[in-house]
């Protein structure tokens, strides 16, 4: 059972070279390759052009259960890719629904509840908009979460550009960009902008965490806040700056001892 | 926005998984990735249409492997044999899975993974890894079962694909 399990695991291993399949450099290859005069096909999009089209309010799709697809996930966190290949990682109880023939076709129109991290992919002309209770969040290409409460939708994006509005407003979405959070009050006209709940309010989905001459103690409790647990560290006034990818907290203590030679403390 | 950036994404989804699709039909990483980038380099000269990219760079992918086969003259083995008795919709999640399984070797601690390696790539035993690196087998056996276990967690990380209902890519 094992060996049959074992089978995806066995040939990568096998076939594994330290400096293979690099994307980067590989569409250094590609793009040198492409015609030339393709590239100047360049269709700018206005971001107010995004947000206006779109503040207004009207329900994406019919909830009719015959024509929508929906996914949920349960008490774990769920990994879905939909047919355009966006990524959406869906928090436990969360769940994300698609009109079955339109979208990536007509439209790249979502609705959802729960919290959703997505990374979406870039396609022309067809902007992926997404229901989050009554806010209308809009989207070209990026890595960003959505979550609905009863309270009010909080999106924070990671990296990219999303516009933000009530999907009664009849102005301009707000548009957020790379380490921006917003906030729609439920039964608000228009979203604010918030400081982070915290540091890396979309780890739970990335396993990255970044930090910028974060002073310790907030690290260790924004690692605390993502895992679960507590941390904590007898070394006082230090500060970390870096990037780091990390599944486990153990992981995380790792690189975070290694980086400030100190020692931290699981509790 | 341009079609440039649509493409590069594309790009930056597929290229993985399609390299190690054509992996298993021509077993070398280097024609692999050849290949991959000769079938994106064709899709943007043909200016194909998005909604179908997946489904037709998989079936680029997998003629133009068919075609090297052949002409390398492999003789006894016929490209059937070689693509297995999966779907298409496997091939495309088992593509998925094995290029996250790369991600995650190629994040192991080197030291870990050069035993892994040496263990599966290279077919040695523990005592001859043992042997090699100058470590104890119960060390070399160690290592290895811990990168396997970091291994499997990466692949159970329950990844579904969905797709819309009509869609039927005819590979």
């Amino acid at each position: 059972m094992k060996e049959i399990q074992d089978e995806h695991l066995n040939f990568v291993a096998r076939h594994f070279e330290p400096g293979a399949l690099r994307t980067r450099e590989a569409w250094r290859r590609v793009k040198k390759r492409l015609t030339s005069t393709r590239f100047n096909y360049g269709y700018i999009l206005a971001v107010s052009a995004v947000a206006a089209a779109l503040a207004i309010g009207v329900f994406l799709f019919n909830s009719d259960s015959h024509s929508s697809t929906t996914v949920s996930a349960g008490t774990v966190a769920r990994t879905v890719i939909l047919p355009d290949n966006t990524i959406a990682v869906l928090a436990p109880e969360s769940s994300v629904s698609f009109h079955q023939k339109r979208f990536a076709h007509k439209d790249r129109d979502v609705r959802m509840t729960g919290k959703v991290y997505f990374d979406v992919s870039r396609r022309e002309y067809l902007p992926f908009r997404i229901e989050a209770s009554d806010a209308l969040v809009t989207v070209l290409g990026t890595h960003f979460q959505v979550t609905v409460t009863e309270d009010a939708t909080l999106v924070d994006v990671v990296e990219g550009k999303v516009s933000l509005a009530a999907s009664s407003a009849l102005s301009e979405g707000l548009v957020l960009t790379d380490e921006m959070h917003a906030e729609l009050l439920r039964g608000a006209p228009a979203p604010s902008l918030v400081s982070a709940g915290s540091l890396n309010p979309a780890a739970w989905a990335t396993h990255r965490f970044i930090y910028n001459d974060t002073p310790l103690e907030d690290v260790l409790e924004d690692l605390g806040a993502c895992f679960g647990c507590k941390l904590t560290c007898d070394a006082i006034g230090r500060r970390l700056t870096g990037e780091f990818r990390a599944d486990t907290v153990r992981e995380a203590i790792t690189v975070v001892e290694d980086a400030l030679g100190v020692k931290i403390d699981l509790l | 926005m341009s079609r440039i950036g649509d493409f590069k994404d594309l790009f930056e989804r597929h290229y993985r998984p399609l390299c190690m699709y054509a992996i298993h039909y021509l077993k070398d990483v280097e024609a692999a990735e050849d290949v991959v980038q000769d079938v994106f380099v064709a899709f943007w000269e043909r200016n194909a249409d998005a909604n179908d990219s997946r489904a037709y760079l998989y079936r680029m992918t997998r003629n133009k492997c068919i075609d090297i086969i052949r002409k390398n003259g492999h003789g006894k083995v016929q490209p059937e044999d070689v693509g297995g008795d999966i779907s298409d919709e496997e091939a495309v999640n088992r593509s998925t899975v094995e290029a996250n399984l790369w991600e995650a070797v190629s994040r192991l601690p080197h030291g870990r993974r050069e035993l892994l390696l040496m263990s599966k790539r290279d077919g040695m035993t523990y005592e001859e890894i043992a042997n090699a690196k100058g470590l104890s087998v119960n060390t070399v056996r160690n290592q290895i079962a811990r990168a396997l276990n970091a291994l499997r967690k990466e692949r159970d990380r329950i990844i579904d694909f969905v797709l819309a209902f009509f869609a039927i890519p005819t590979f």
